[in-house]
Formats: structure tokens, C-alpha cells, sequence
């Protein structure tokens, strides 16, 4: 099994890194990490995975917990894929946003 | 001020990239090893000639301080450091810190430039709808090496 990592800028302070691990062209795993310059760093906000066996996403601006994706469990890698593709790619400026707001929050309280 | 991205544009985004992913599943692209795929737009804003040759310079001496890549490059170090925290926000070079002294190094010597996604129906379509059609040779920019 061999795995991939391609970044793909979507702009010049939002990133989304791919992971691919495969076998003869059948996809086994994935994890698309979609993140954001803040504060002269690079900040998780959005993860999907299906790392340790199971589809979950993760959504950093409320924490980092695992979020099982049950609805998705029987469908082909590459469908799911594309699927979050498009979910990242139509709706990150918006997770940004979340992020930032509670970013923001979080650097206020720990003062 | 941040531009907003209009949803026409995020969603050709989302096809170029459903297809490259197509393309490297299926074997049709080799990509570098931790390749950076981007467009021609952010590439153009921040590949300038200067941060090529910064980069390039760093590749060729390894300098052990900014100040060492300045006076290579006859450069003022103020400006030197101002390119290599754009280069650093790129992902393309890195600042390491050694005591009180940054030097910097280069993470990425190639990136990816996307010329366009591939059309969804390939028949009957005419001949100049496959110029924009992804093809590694092109895409592939050289930075350095």
C-alpha cells in the first residue's frame, strides 16, 4: 500500500491537504484536512477521515472530537471523497468564518 | 480586505480537484511526493522573480542566517525577511530556529500548477475544448533544481 499527499491551495491563506492511501488503483483510505492562516500559523478546521476503521469528521471551531458519519458507512471511497470535496471546497469560506469567531473567543478567555 | 470568492468559482475548484483526484487514484498522474497543486493566480501573486532567486539561492549556499542570504543576494534584510515570511506562509520554505539565529530552508522544490479540469463528456466536442485539458507535462513548474 502506497499514500499520497497532494495540497491544494483554494486560496492564498486556505488549504486543503489530501491523504491517499491505495493499492493497485482501489483506494483504501482518505483524509481531506481543510485549514487556515490565522495569526502567522496553520490551523485545523475541518478534517474527514476514514482512519481507525471508521468515517468520521472532525469540527475544530467546536472541538476536536471525533464526529462518526454513519449515513456514508456503505459507499464507495472515491463517492465520499468527492462527496467532501465538494462539501469543503462550496462551504469553506463559511467554516472559516466559525473558526475564526471561535478562535477569537478562545484567545479572549485564556487571557 | 479579503476578497469574497464567488460560488461559480469554488465550484470549478471542486471539479479541478475531483478530477485530479480521479487521475491519481487511477494511476493517470504521478504527482511529487507532498506536491503543492495551485493555480496560476495565487502561483503569479507570489512567485515573483526575486523569491524565485531567494529560493534558489537558499537550494545552492544553505546560508546559516537571513543576514547570509541577504548579502548573497545583495539585498537589503529587511526585504529578504519579508519574502521569506511570504515564502514560509507558501509552505515553499521553512525558518528554522537554531538559538537566537533563523535560518531558513526549502520544504517544496517543485510545485503543481493547475491549468483547468477536463470536460465531464469527451465526445463530440470540438477540438479546442482540450486545450485547458490537465496534462502533468504542462502543469508542472519547476522552482528550483
Amino acid at each position: 500500500m502506497n499514500t499520497e499527499k497532494i495540497t491544494r491551495d483554494l486560496t492564498e491563506e486556505d488549504r486543503l491537504d489530501i491523504t491517499l492511501t491505495k493499492e493497485k488503483k482501489v483506494l483504501h483510505r482518505f483524509a481531506l484536512n481543510y485549514r487556515v492562516y490565522i495569526d502567522e500559523d496553520w490551523k485545523e478546521v475541518y478534517r474527514v477521515d476514514n482512519y481507525h476503521k471508521f468515517l468520521h469528521e472532525q469540527k475544530f471551531w467546536r472541538s476536536p472530537e471525533p464526529i462518526p458519519i454513519n449515513d456514508k458507512e456503505g459507499w464507495q471511497l472515491r463517492i465520499v471523497i468527492k462527496h467532501y470535496i465538494d462539501k469543503i471546497c462550496l462551504n469553506f469560506p463559511k467554516y472559516r468564518k466559525y473558526y475564526e469567531k471561535a478562535f477569537r473567543k478562545r484567545k479572549i478567555s485564556s487571557k | 480586505m479579503k476578497r469574497r470568492i464567488k460560488k461559480k468559482e469554488l465550484k470549478r475548484k471542486s471539479e479541478v480537484l475531483k478530477n485530479l483526484i480521479d487521475d491519481v487514484i487511477d494511476e493517470k498522474i504521478k504527482l511529487p511526493k507532498n506536491a503543492l497543486v495551485t493555480d496560476a493566480d495565487s502561483t503569479l501573486g507570489i512567485m515573483t522573480k526575486k523569491r524565485l532567486e531567494l529560493i534558489n539561492t537558499i537550494n545552492l549556499y544553505q546560508p546559516n542566517s537571513i543576514q547570509e542570504l541577504a548579502d548573497i543576494t545583495h539585498r537589503a534584510k529587511q526585504s529578504v525577511d519579508r519574502d521569506l515570511k511570504i515564502l514560509e506562509r507558501f509552505e515553499v520554505v521553512k525558518l528554522e530556529k537554531e538559538g537566537r539565529t533563523v535560518f531558513p530552508i526549502v520544504t517544496r522544490n517543485v510545485i503543481v500548477l493547475s491549468l483547468g479540469s477536463k470536460p465531464e463528456k469527451k465526445e463530440k466536442l470540438p477540438a479546442e475544448v482540450y486545450v485547458g485539458k490537465m496534462n502533468i507535462n504542462e502543469m508542472m513548474v519547476g522552482v528550483t533544481q
